[in-house]
């Protein structure tokens, strides 16, 4: 199993949602903005190690993908709504996701219970950071690869922002 | 409805997608009519069409994160077909392998995180603790630990064999992309050999924790909620359970064989109704015909998934497995039709994906380097079928000239099972809901009848912020609302 075996920080950056079902593929465009920008999918920088990642699973998939990471950055969508505008980006950590011990399902299982599941369990295997980019979308209502220019817009301004942190050292 | 009361349950809880559960009441509180309607998106048919047929093995999983590996294959075989070519020995042998892992793994977390939890701490237990941080605190940390490893055992052997964990990309029409390397086999032995240790431990806390107990092995034995309906399953080589090659057998309440066909025949064999309270069809037996949601003799439902394939099979091709089979149908009729008996043939499915696991990555073969035929044209129709967690997987395409789909059908577990689960629900609900008289316990039973099947459905993976409430809505004669009670 994978572990902290590596010197110097891991960062693991994971563009979460469906790339075929329209805007909820908002995540997975914004890595492949910054993966663009980086040359790759894994790189160093300095004695940082940063892994890029697609992933298109609930939350307990997405705990499996952070397991031997100091720090996550995750970009997800959210559905928007009153007081959340279509292409609003909002900065979010997991204890902004509920309060967790909510009954936990494999497909819609909160974000707090699963990160607190596995933290329980898994201890510093787990990232003890984690900083997570929401882009506001409209719930899709059928399959599509494109993105609206809202969510295509946003992608771009969160891939800017994580790069600018990596590169300035602050993804902290 | 025109009399009575209507009970929302929605969204369903612990289940893979969204979905509603309708149950109606008479004037007197009794259940009057239950249905399990399935909420998902659609189009996916139109959204695929002009699209090269050998990119639909990596489109396809995308359909939903729950069982990709299960499209992947079944994609790739029908993509087979249509470019006429057979992959080589070693790519089949691989493939089988990289779905052995992913198929462990999608059973495990069926029992782990949706199903034992309904039975530890149990159906009555507060909702906060009826999960699996609550069954973890009931028996051990220690077993969460291990859990998570198999889990992430399971994921690397994916990985490895199919390029991504999630959503794999290694099958090419007449095989695979890359072969196995011997630095690759000794990691996936390691795994193996941990997912097979863990396989064989979960099938004993299964007996201790479901047999071992008074109240649900009654459950289980005494066929608390069954369905006298056929049985539909892949079958290999002597009628032994098969996941990836075969013929498509159906078996009648009895047991006896009414259907054993090619799945490239499968309209011949296999019909679809459409009922307008739900965007799923629901599918039957040709021969017998559509006589409603009915069970009994010479109604054309049938049930897929991990019980219906030990009701059609009559081996098991691993000892372990195979051992645990005939200690199953020395307890149960066969075919048995109790639904809670799908856990048990599920945790016996995950003993023989774990052996046939080993097995592969012990064949001297597996890192032969002979992993692609090369294909032909295509050559129009081509039809891929597979045995998913959850039941018989069918990929249709139809290719144009250029090999691009022009037409395309698939056909998901969960709607082979669709009328059996709404039936299972009736049943459930009609023991567990008198005179209108409802709690949230209750109403989990009810929701165990159709957990049991592991129902998946297509949906959105943006999980965030994760709240999934649980609705249940009361409606009077006329329509209007009663009462809500919802879930935190």
């Amino acid at each position: 199993m994978r572990g902290k075996e590596r010197n110097g920080r891991r960062i693991a950056i994971l563009g979460v949602g469906n790339p075929i079902l329209g805007d909820d593929g908002a995540g997975p465009r914004a890595l492949e903005i910054i993966k663009g920008e980086l040359g790759g999918g894994v790189r160093h920088l300095g004695n940082v190690y940063v892994e890029l990642k697609e992933v298109c699973s609930g939350n307990l998939g997405l705990m499996e993908e952070l397991i031997g990471f100091d720090e996550a950055i995750i970009i997800d969508s959210i559905s928007a709504g009153p007081g959340i505008e279509e292409g609003e980006i909002i900065e979010l950590a997991p204890e902004d996701l509920g309060a967790g011990g909510e009954p936990l399902n494999a497909h819609a299982a909160d974000f707090a219970s699963s990160y607190g599941l596995y933290r329980s369990i898994l201890e510093s295997s787990m990232p003890s950071k984690v900083k997570i980019y929401a882009i506001a979308i409209r719930d899709p209502e059928g399959f599509c690869d494109r993105l609206s220019q809202k969510a295509e817009a946003a992608a771009h301004a969160v891939a800017s922002r994580i790069l600018r942190e990596l590169f300035n050292g602050r993804a902290e | 409805m025109k009399s009575g009361r209507e009970i929302e349950i929605y969204p369903a809880s612990r289940l893979e997608g969204h979905a509603r559960i309708s149950i109606f009441l008479d004037e007197k509180g009794a259940v009057k009519d239950a249905f399990f309607q399935i909420l998902e998106l659609r189009g996916f048919e139109e959204f695929c069409k002009g699209r090269l047929v050998e990119e639909m093995p990596r489109i396809t999983p995308r359909i939903c994160g729950v069982c990709p590996w299960a499209h992947h294959l079944a994609s790739a075989k029908a993509a087979d077909a249509v470019y006429g070519v057979e992959p080589t020995e070693a790519a089949k042998k691989i493939r089988e392998m990289g779905y052995s892992a992913f198929f462990v793994h999608d059973h495990l977390l069926h029992f782990y995180l949706l199903a034992l939890p309904d039975f530890i701490p149990g159906p009555r237990a507060p909702p906060a603790e009826r999960n699996v941080v609550g069954l973890l605190n009931r028996v051990g940390k220690e077993l969460g630990g291990r859990l998570l490893r198999a889990f992430k055992y399971s994921h690397e052997i994916q990985e490895i064999v199919g390029g991504r964990s999630t959503h794999p990309v290694f099958c090419l029409p007449g095989g695979v992309s890359k072969p196995i390397g011997e630095d690759e086999r000794a990691k996936i032995e390691e795994g193996a050999k941990y997912l097979l240790e863990f396989s064989e431990a979960t099938l004993e806390l299964f007996k201790k924790a479901l047999l071992g107990d008074d109240k649900y092995s009654k459950m289980i034995l005494e066929d608390k909620n069954v369905n006298r309906v056929n049985s539909l399953a892949m079958v290999g080589d002597g009628d032994s359970l098969s996941l990836l090659s075969g013929m498509l057998k159906a078996v009648d309440p009895e047991g006896r064989t009414i259907g054993l066909f090619e799945p490239k025949d499968y309209l011949d064999h296999i019909s679809e109704h459409v009922e307008p309270w739900t965007y799923s069809k629901f599918t039957f037996l040709k021969a017998l015909g559509w006589r409603g949601l009915r069970d009994g003799k010479g109604s054309g439902v049938y049930r897929v998934g991990p019980l219906a394939r030990l009701n059609v099979i009559e081996k098991i091709p691993t000892p372990k497995a195979q051992g645990a089979f005939e200690e199953m149908f020395e307890v149960l009729d066969k075919p048995c039709h109790s639904t809670f008996a799908y856990h048990w043939a599920r945790v016996i499915e995950t003993l023989y994906a774990a052996e046939r696991l080993m097995e592969l990555i012990k064949d001297p073969s597996i890192t032969d380097g002979d992993i692609r035929n090369i294909p032909g044209s295509p050559r129009g129709r081509g039809v891929g079928a597979v045995e998913a967690p959850r039941g018989t997987l069918i990929h249709d395409y139809t290719s144009n000239g250029d090999g691009r789909i022009r037409e395309l059908n698939l056909i998901v577990p969960t709607t082979h099972n669709n009328s059996v689960i709404c039936m299972s629900v009736r049943n459930a609900a009609r023991d567990l809901i008198k005179s209108g008289s409802i709690d949230e316990g209750l109403l989990n039973e009810v929701e165990m009848a159709f957990r049991a099947y592991d129902p998946c459905l297509a949906c959105a993976t943006h999980a965030l912020p994760g709240q999934l409430p649980l609705k249940v809505s009361i409606f009077d004669s006329r329509g209007t609302l009663l009462k809500e009670i919802s879930r935190p």
